[in-house]
């Protein structure tokens, strides 16, 4: 970013007024009641000790160490780690009652993501490209579809049979180490910022996809169009977490989750549709509890900071939050006091628009082995999940050879009690 | 170390070198005949054969990894030799930059797990491995089984990197297993890893059984009983078996590497029903973008392959050749098929992938991509030895770039930012300023070096008249800016960017 035109940005935000707690209050009072909604997935990869964050079987040999903390709702107890959360959970559902069948990792991301068994013939895209197809705008500067800091895609989660327009842009991929270097979106200004340019680059490619048509040439073309666009000043600027203030962002902790969920803020605020972060590392084969307390101080923190700062500008009522990972872990503690896969039974987190807060769905048995009462189905959280954002989960898309598939497989029965 | 490594490449020849007998003009003319039928069959009419120029940069992209030098593309369409085509893939198959590629290509193919960051100098060796391979033309049957026996500990005086094959895949029986059989069979046994697979054929048992060839062997025991292998979370055993039936080809003389040694033979072994039928098709999902089987790893499963035949005649001549991986490059290279344009109208709908009736437009992968932009840009390929600083420029950037099927990748927003916006384009500024300065050269001739340097074509007279504009209205004093710009969008079309 060039200094001229960082301080014009600077200036703008100044003088429309985003610091200073007025312009805050000023906003939270008034939402603007033809926001579309957006999303936050914050993405537990490796499969998270649900026993030990939301479903805690204190007393019992499957229990751990953990204590249940009580929570801003009377009876709702969860994980001690997690005060900053238990502080918000008026705002916030558990469901704990999630059943699935893949444990493999792969498989079962595959499946709470596109809500398919996956079929290495057809490419199912995940429903947060559906979700970003329905809300997105085309001709927005910025991508419907940002995912912060995942690991490898592997093209496996992405727009699938949509097309390359709705695969996510994907941000910090399987990133270690400096958040801030990892968080950047490289290149994003250069030799290629030049009307004159581009439009010798659109006169040539028009000719060239002019009789050249298939799916190659259209994803070229496309990321051509979409990185052009997020060239502008504007958009460029979102991606810029020196704009924040040092306080702002060692609230949401100085860690790749943290900074990546003050960028989700601020995607979020430009009217981004869906925006996922990821934490890894809850693949506890061994050593499960203090890796467990480490996990949550980051995703606490961060998640803490988010819901404020949501809370704040008045975008909680029109930003739905999940958490959740691909599975859940073994209630049996194995013999390197770690926590194997275990799709069984599990819980997963929702809360803001849409969602109705403070409620706990579901009971998992006293060993926390079984799934005891209302059990829900990967499909039904993304079922959830779109109701939430205002979506119909039923709606089709063309699929592979004009086959019509809906966006969450039929069958799938969004949770009501929460909606 | 040279001495030695002649003395290799001459034994290698001769232990299982491929025979040189096979015709690949026969072979290409045979694919042609049997997807004439096909599309008699489906009342397609195929589209006409690429012109020179768009024949020319495939077959550099496909068969050496790059496209030409503005040169070598100028030659080549001057070029009134009636079978031009023929000699050139003859020329490329045996390039230095051919065994370069297909090294990546294969260690891609044979182990998608080393495109992590974390095993990039095992995937160096092991490329580099394969390239010493390729360039000595040893047999496919013979890479495999040197991959599949590859000593588990360093030897001295070892210089195989083949290991990489069982470092990166942690020496568990379990993963070598199905790794293999997906590398080297296009069989998917992962599933039933944990389950008996409810749609093909393969049980849990069949998995762990075939995991077996694999295990630490036991020191003392029968062959089959010092490789059993419990199958976790049961109090099942089972010996090594092959999935096909059948007996299983023991090594004469034991060692730790018996039960390997045992799989690798069967594997490789002419009577083998998968290994020649997986590696054709692979080598033409790398040629034309779609497998004749896909997915490429579903080889025994539900999916028929879509020209039965076709596959069964090239794996019969790809065995029969002593599995010569130049001999089948030539001959699919040489085939019409190969040879179609991917131009289509516009309106009409286009026939499907799998009767190979057009060429697919199809995406590079990283290393095909930055080698086009160095061989553009006038730059040296950075293979010369591996300490080559360009060397890690290209893994740089092939990084951004890579993708389980390169050929169908969608480019996503970072990759078209760096090349907007990144090395490329300032790259290309020294091009541009010797074009730019050149003072024996019309704007005409100027604009045709470019457009050789990076589309190893001229251009028409409808596209020049613009470009051409462009620049005379720059005013003098400005043009080296304005060819900077034609340049610059010639770098980043999608006519550069793909496989067309």
């Amino acid at each position: 970013m060039s200094l001229p035109s960082r301080r014009r940005f600077l200036g703008v935000s100044a003088a429309a007024g985003t610091s200073g707690w007025f312009g805050r209050f000023a906003r939270a009072a008034a939402p603007d009641p033809k926001r579309k909604r957006s999303c936050v997935l914050l993405w537990m990869q490796g499969g998270p000790s649900t026993i030990d964050l939301w479903d805690l079987k204190p007393g019992q040999d499957n229990g751990g160490p953990f204590k249940a903390i009580p929570t801003a709702v009377p009876g709702v107890r969860i994980g001690e780690h997690l005060p900053k959360v238990a502080a918000w959970m008026k705002h916030l559902s558990v469901v704990r009652s999630v059943s699935t069948k893949e444990g493999d990792h792969g498989r079962a991301t595959f499946l709470s993501r596109t809500g398919q068994v996956p079929q290495p013939a057809v490419p199912y895209p995940t429903v947060a490209a559906c979700v970003a197809k329905e809300l997105g705008a085309t001709a927005a500067d910025l991508p419907n579809y940002v995912s912060i800091a995942p690991r490898r895609y592997d093209g496996l989660l992405s727009g699938g049979f949509l097309g390359p327009r709705f695969a996510p842009l994907v941000i910090a991929e399987d990133a270690t180490g400096d958040p801030d270097a990892a968080l950047r979106v490289a290149h994003l200004r250069g030799a290629g910022n030049d009307p004159a340019r581009l439009a010798l680059l659109d006169g040539m490619n028009a000719r060239f996809a002019a009789d050249r048509p298939g799916s190659v040439t259209a994803g070229t073309l496309t990321a051509t169009a979409r990185a052009t666009r997020l060239m502008s000043e504007a958009a460029a600027g979102t991606f810029d977490l020196s704009a924040e203030k040092g306080a702002t962002r060692d609230r949401y902790g100085r860690t790749l989750f943290g900074q990546g969920c003050l960028l989700a803020r601020r995607l979020v605020e430009k009217g981004v549709p869906f925006v996922e972060v990821t934490l890894d590392g809850w693949d506890t084969h061994s050593n499960n509890f203090p890796a467990v307390q480490g996990l949550c101080g980051a995703l606490d923190r961060a998640w803490d900071a988010l819901l404020t700062d949501l809370k704040d500008r008045g975008l909680l009522e029109t930003t739905t939050i999940v958490c959740m990972g691909e599975f859940g872990r073994t209630p049996k503690i194995n013999q390197g006091k770690g926590r194997d896969h275990y799709p069984a039974a599990w819980s997963a987190v929702f809360g803001g628009a849409g969602v109705k807060g403070g409620r706990v769905v579901g009971k998992t048995s006293t060993d926390g082995t079984a799934v005891e009462e209302r059990p829900v189905s990967a499909p039904d959280l993304l079922a959830t999940v779109c109701k939430a954002v205002g979506i119909d989960p039923t709606k089709q898309n063309d699929g592979p050879n004009g086959r019509p598939i809906r966006i969450v497989p039929p069958g799938a029965e969004p949770v009501e009690e929460l909606l | 170390m040279p001495a030695r490594f002649l003395t290799a490449v001459a034994l290698g020849l001769a232990a299982s070198g491929p025979s040189r007998a096979a015709d690949p003009h026969k072979l290409a003319d045979a694919i042609d005949k049997h997807l004439a039928a096909a599309h008699a069959r489906a009342r397609v009419v195929p589209v006409p054969l690429a012109d020179d120029a768009e024949f020319l940069r495939c077959a550099y992209l496909d068969l050496a990894g790059t496209i030409p030098t503005a040169a070598e593309a100028a030659a080549f369409l001057d070029d009134k030799t009636a079978d031009k085509r023929a000699n050139l893939i003859e020329r490329l198959v045996a390039s230095p930059a051919s065994a370069r590629h297909f090294a990546t290509v294969w260690r891609r193919a044979w182990l998608p797990q080393s495109d992590a960051g974390a095993a990039g100098p095992q995937a160096e060796a092991f490329e580099r491995w394969l390239r010493g391979r390729l360039a000595a033309g040893t047999g496919y049957d013979e890479l495999v089984r040197e991959v599949l026996t590859a000593p588990a500990r360093p030897e001295p005086g070892d210089p195989s990197a083949a290991r990489a094959f069982l470092e990166l895949n942690g020496f568990r029986p379990e993963d070598l297993a199905a790794n293999a059989s997906r590398s080297f069979l296009g069989l998917n046994l992962d599933c039933a890893q944990c389950h008996d697979h409810p749609f093909a054929k393969w049980s849990r048992d069949q998995f762990w059984e075939t995991a077996a060839f694999f295990a630490p062997p036991k020191d003392a025991g029968p062959t089959a009983e010092r490789l059993a292998l419990l199958i976790p979370n049961t109090s099942r055993s089972v010996s090594p078996a092959l999935v096909t039936g059948g007996a299983v080809p023991w090594p004469k003389e034991w060692d730790d590497r018996g039960g390997r040694r045992a799989f690798a033979s069967w594997a490789t072994a002419k009577a083998n029903p998968y290994f020649a039928k997986n590696a054709v098709n692979h080598v033409w999902a790398q040629l034309f973008g779609t497998g004749l089987a896909e997915p490429l790893d579903v080889l025994a499963g539900d999916e028929p392959p879509a020209h039965p035949e076709l596959r069964n005649e090239l794996a019969a001549a790809f065995a029969d050749s002593g599995y010569d991986l130049r001999f089948l490059l030539t001959a699919v290279t040489r085939s019409k098929a190969y040879q179609r344009t991917s131009r289509w109208p516009p309106a009409a709908p286009a026939p499907p992938r799998h009767l190979f009736a057009r060429a697919e437009v199809r995406g590079l992968s990283g290393e095909q991509l930055f080698h086009a932009l160095l061989a553009a840009t006038g730059r040296p390929r950075p293979d010369a030895h591996p300490d080559d600083p360009g060397a890690k420029l290209r893994k740089q950037f092939a990084d951004r770039f890579r993708a389980d099927r390169p050929a169908r990748a969608d480019r996503t927003i970072p990759q078209a930012l760096a090349l907007m916006n990144g090395e490329p384009a300032s790259a290309a500024s020294k091009t541009v300023q010797a074009v730019a300065d050149a003072p024996f050269l019309s704007a005409r001739q100027k604009l045709d070096a470019l457009f050789l340097a990076s589309l190893s074509r001229r251009p028409t007279a409808a596209e020049a008249a613009p470009l051409l504009a462009h620049v005379a209205a720059a005013g003098t004093g400005r043009e080296p800016g304005a060819w900077a710009d034609v340049f610059w969008a010639l770098l980043n079309g999608a006519e550069f960017g793909t496989n067309h």
